[in-house]
């Protein structure tokens, strides 16, 4: 009896052991779409851009998003709101400016508004209430809605400054 | 990077002489002790951080190490006032000299070590590549790191103001002890809490008597179980934290369903304390943590109403402490003039077509977990252990304690993609197959449940009959 015992036992580890292996095997067998080298083809792609401006370059120079993050951030005096708005046609959302933010080295006071394509007045009406006296819009070579002209693609960044006649362009980075 | 090493070992440390000290008398194994020192020595990070915060003191890494080291050798007098000695250690220890190891042990060990090793890998060698890690997490971390305080008014970006900060303190605190901000660096908490929810499963697992062989395979069965439980651990993402701090927290009540004649209290209140740092972990973790916890003391009541008489007490020490953090947070939050959380414009937003919404959330949330690129097989062996408790084991009170807290957590999110997520997440059922990490490893201890009781009807009857 006892060894039968013993036998049955073996054979429930034996079960344990099969789908541990099958799982495994399905495991390694299908890796997963969302693996660190596929992130920029899939997540990123699924964000319709291109990856590489997102990620943190190696040395300080190389990326050109992170280069533009780091001379607006010289340029802003440390104590201005920035506003980012939602510029985007390509469904990117508010990525591209959470990574600029995320690359400024100064604390700062920032603003994000997820209302898509906002106009002119409307960009205005949102820096008022939230305060803000600068605007940071950035484009690569991504569809870009080009703020107060309209849809167009225009690539590189600008700094706009609102003062008391309204939102006028500070600086532009090409 | 050994300065960040130091300050998590010395996390371990803290957190073990609190759980020494205070769980000492109730007899548990040292690997309990263990098992939830990095969640206390994150906890008492955090508190430290929160109340020099409060004072409006710039939290620096002088700061940092002399504080934990203090409160290290507090712990270490307290140990020695109150008779804590380190017979538990020595006994422990022999032990595991004496231990001996079979070749498929040896090897399934070697395996599980290989598979932690690589999440250290992952998690080091790049910088930050998901979008909630840059628009989030990242975010909040870097600007802790460069104010030393908790307090992100008018620097995190509105609708995330509120978010819990537990993670990104942490990750912060091992930063500022580097004296530099590195993305890689900051990951680290991933990995190191995937290894202690390792270390507490295996704790669990030896309650249910199972053979060593048997338990390193259900260790190996968490740690395959998909590919997005991988990736998110080696991330600075709060899943696998929060999975860590919520299932420590399970396995420890889980003690006072095993041992009906334990001291509740104390168990209460760890299980509380670890539940309040899971709530403080993620946004939800505040809904669920409090359910959980009334679902926790249901069962024990339920379980030991016929030899113990009711305390009020008892549940308001595991419920108080519960919601203690996420109340004090709303608080903070309110004085602050916070803005409300970003999600609370889109509720009710999918409530025309409910009916047919129910059942298009419903596949999505189906076809997230099924996908053979992802979590393969491990939750057809949830369905299957869930199933054969339902149909012949229902007196089995552990299993049934498990199966309810995943039905509350997949049911919470069911209903939140319903009513609380906008069209664009709640209908594709977003970042499903993330979120329901944080069951993960309850499914494995289902799952190890039944086989244990299984065992038991076809040949031992001894083995797990509670």
């Amino acid at each position: 009896m006892k060894e039968s015992r013993q036998i049955s036992e073996k054979l429930f580890i034996f079960i344990l052991f099969l789908a541990v292996l099958v799982q495994g095997f399905v495991y390694f067998k299908y890796p997963s779409r969302y693996e660190f080298e596929e992130i920029k083809d899939s997540i990123i792609q699924l964000v319709a851009t291109n990856g590489k401006y997102y990620r943190t370059p190696r040395s300080a120079v190389g990326g050109k998003m992170y280069e533009f993050s780091k001379m607006v951030d010289r340029d802003i005096p440390l104590d201005a709101r920035v506003q980012f708005i939602n510029d985007s046609n390509d469904g990117t959302d508010m990525d591209r400016y959470f990574r600029i933010s995320m690359w400024f080295s100064r604390v700062r006071k920032v603003d994000y508004n997820f209302e898509r394509n906002p106009n002119l007045q409307d960009v205005e009406k949102i820096m008022k209430r939230s305060g803000s006296r600068y605007l940071v819009t950035y484009s690569e070579n991504m569809p870009f809605y080009n703020f107060g002209v309209g849809d167009r693609q225009v690539p590189g960044g600008k700094l706009y400054r609102m003062d008391k006649e309204g939102l006028a362009l500070e600086r532009q980075y090409d | 990077m050994i300065e960040m090493i130091m300050l998590l070992v010395l996390w371990v440390l803290v957190g073990y002489s609190v759980s020494r000290l205070f769980l000492d008398r109730l007899g548990l194994s040292l690997g309990y002790d263990i098992g939830i020192s990095l969640a206390l020595g994150m906890g008492v990070n955090t508190i430290f951080f929160l109340l020099f915060s409060l004072g409006e003191i710039r939290v620096t890494a002088a700061l940092i190490w002399s504080g934990t080291l203090v409160v290290l050798a507090l712990l270490q007098i307290a140990r020695m006032y109150f008779k804590v000695g380190l017979e538990k250690e020595k006994e422990s220890l022999r032990k595991l000299i004496a231990m001996r190891y079979s070749l498929t042990d040896f090897a399934l060990l070697t395996a599980i070590g290989v598979f932690l090793f690589q999440l250290y890998y992952k998690a080091l060698r790049m910088g930050f590549q998901r979008p909630d890690e840059w628009s989030f997490w990242g975010v909040a971390t870097k600007r802790i790191f460069q104010t030393g305080s908790v307090f992100l008014k008018d620097i995190v970006y509105i609708g995330f103001d509120r978010y819990p900060l537990h993670l990104p303190i942490n990750a912060a605190s091992l930063n500022i002890v580097a004296g530099s901000f590195v993305e890689n660096y900051s990951r680290l908490i991933g990995p190191t809490t995937m290894v202690f929810l390792t270390v507490m499963v295996g704790v669990f697992l030896q309650e249910t008597k199972l053979k060593r062989t048997e338990i390193l395979l259900f260790l190996i069965l968490l740690l395959t179980a998909g590919h997005e439980l991988t990736i998110i651990s080696a991330l600075l993402y709060a899943d696998t934290p929060y999975a860590y701090f919520y299932t420590a927290a399970i396995i420890l009540f889980s003690t006072v369903i095993l041992r009906p004649n334990m001291e509740r209290k104390r168990i209460y209140l760890a299980a509380g304390l670890l539940l309040a740092l899971s709530s403080w972990t993620k946004m939800e973790g505040a809904i669920i943590g409090f359910a959980s916890a009334c679902t926790l003391y249901i069962f024990d009541y339920i379980y030991s109403r016929k030899t113990r008489k009711f305390e009020l007490a008892e549940p308001a020490i595991l419920i108080g402490v519960t919601v203690s953090l996420p109340v004090m947070w709303s608080i903070i939050g309110t004085f602050q003039n916070y803005a409300k959380a970003g999600w609370t414009a889109k509720m009710f937003s999918n409530m025309d077509n409910l009916f047919e919404n129910t059942w298009v959330v419903a596949r999505q949330m189906y076809v997230k977990t099924v996908r053979r690129d992802n979590y393969s097989l491990f939750w057809g062996w949830v369905v299957l252990a869930a199933g054969a408790l339902v149909v012949w084991f229902r007196e089995n009170k552990l299993g049934l304690l498990l199966f309810t807290l995943i039905v509350l957590n997949v049911g919470y999110l069911f209903a939140s993609y319903l009513f609380v997520f906008g069209p664009a997440e709640g209908l594709t059922a977003a970042s499903f197959e993330r979120y329901i990490i944080h069951v993960l490893p309850c499914g494995v201890m289902l799952v190890a449940v039944i086989y244990a009781n299984l065992k038991g009807r076809f040949i031992r009857k001894d083995l797990y009959e509670k």
